[in-house]
């Protein structure tokens, strides 16, 4: 289906040109800020990550004690 | 008087006699269970080892701490960098341009409404001269003021046609 062209009439094209690109600007800045949070979300859940395997090996280690303290070996 | 008050003050003294109390022999604590413990060394490693993990975990929650503050700060900073693009999009760049209420013109269209221009005019010719009633003028209702449309039905039905455009062009 074949189309007319539609014209838009804009008086002060110039401003919307500079507007346009103070918008483009402030998108960038958001991108960044965004990027930022991304990055800190990461370093967060490497942190909790390592809280998890550092808590693991707590356990193990608790797991160990109690088993020794609880169930020592007879003597022999 | 000075005198007589120091003399009040002091206490007689009383000669107190101390009773020998004979002394007790040291009990020793006698633990109840003894546990013989295999592997001491590894228990006292352990033992180090796990305090030394929850040491570095505590100062890791001291960085993790710091992130969030920051992360917070962030999101303030990104909330207000949103809403300066949402007021120069909706406030001076829809100023700038005209309303998105235009609709595309087909060749079809066009001539469709010019067919039924030329019908129109046809069938005005065509009609018959009808007697017009002279009616007395009456004043124009002044109080009746049809209220705007909400800006939010009016953004709604903006919607709308963007979409059906939409699909149009897909």
């Amino acid at each position: 289906m074949e189309r007319m062209p539609v014209f838009v009439k804009i008086d002060e094209y110039e401003e919307v040109l500079s507007l346009l690109k103070t918008v483009r600007g402030k998108l960038d800045d958001a991108k960044g800020t965004l990027a930022k949070i991304h990055e800190l979300k990461n370093e967060e859940d490497h942190h909790l990550e390592m809280w998890q395997n550092s808590l693991e090996e707590v356990e193990k280690k608790v797991d160990f004690i109690d088993h020794s303290l609880n169930e020592p070996e007879r003597y022999q | 008087m000075a005198k007589k008050k120091a003399a009040a003050k002091k206490p007689a003294k009383k000669h107190i006699v101390r009773k020998s109390i004979p002394k007790k022999a040291p009990v020793e604590k006698v633990p109840e269970y003894m546990v013989q413990i295999h592997e001491p060394k590894m228990i006292r490693k352990d033992v180090l080892e796990s305090l030394r993990e929850i040491i570095i975990f505590m100062q890791g929650y001291e960085k993790f701490r710091l992130l969030q503050e920051e992360k917070v700060t962030l999101f303030a900073k990104l909330k207000r960098e949103l809403k300066e693009i949402e007021v120069m999009i909706d406030s001076k760049l829809r100023h700038y341009l005209p309303k998105g209420k235009l609709h595309p013109v087909t060749r079809e269209d066009q001539k469709k409404r010019d067919e039924k221009e030329v019908v129109d005019s046809m069938s005005y010719m065509e009609e018959k001269p009808v007697p017009v009633q002279v009616v007395a003028a009456s004043p124009m209702p002044v109080g009746k003021v049809v209220p705007p449309k909400n800006e939010l039905d009016d953004l709604e039905s903006q919607l709308k046609d963007i979409q059906s455009q939409l699909e149009d062009l897909s």
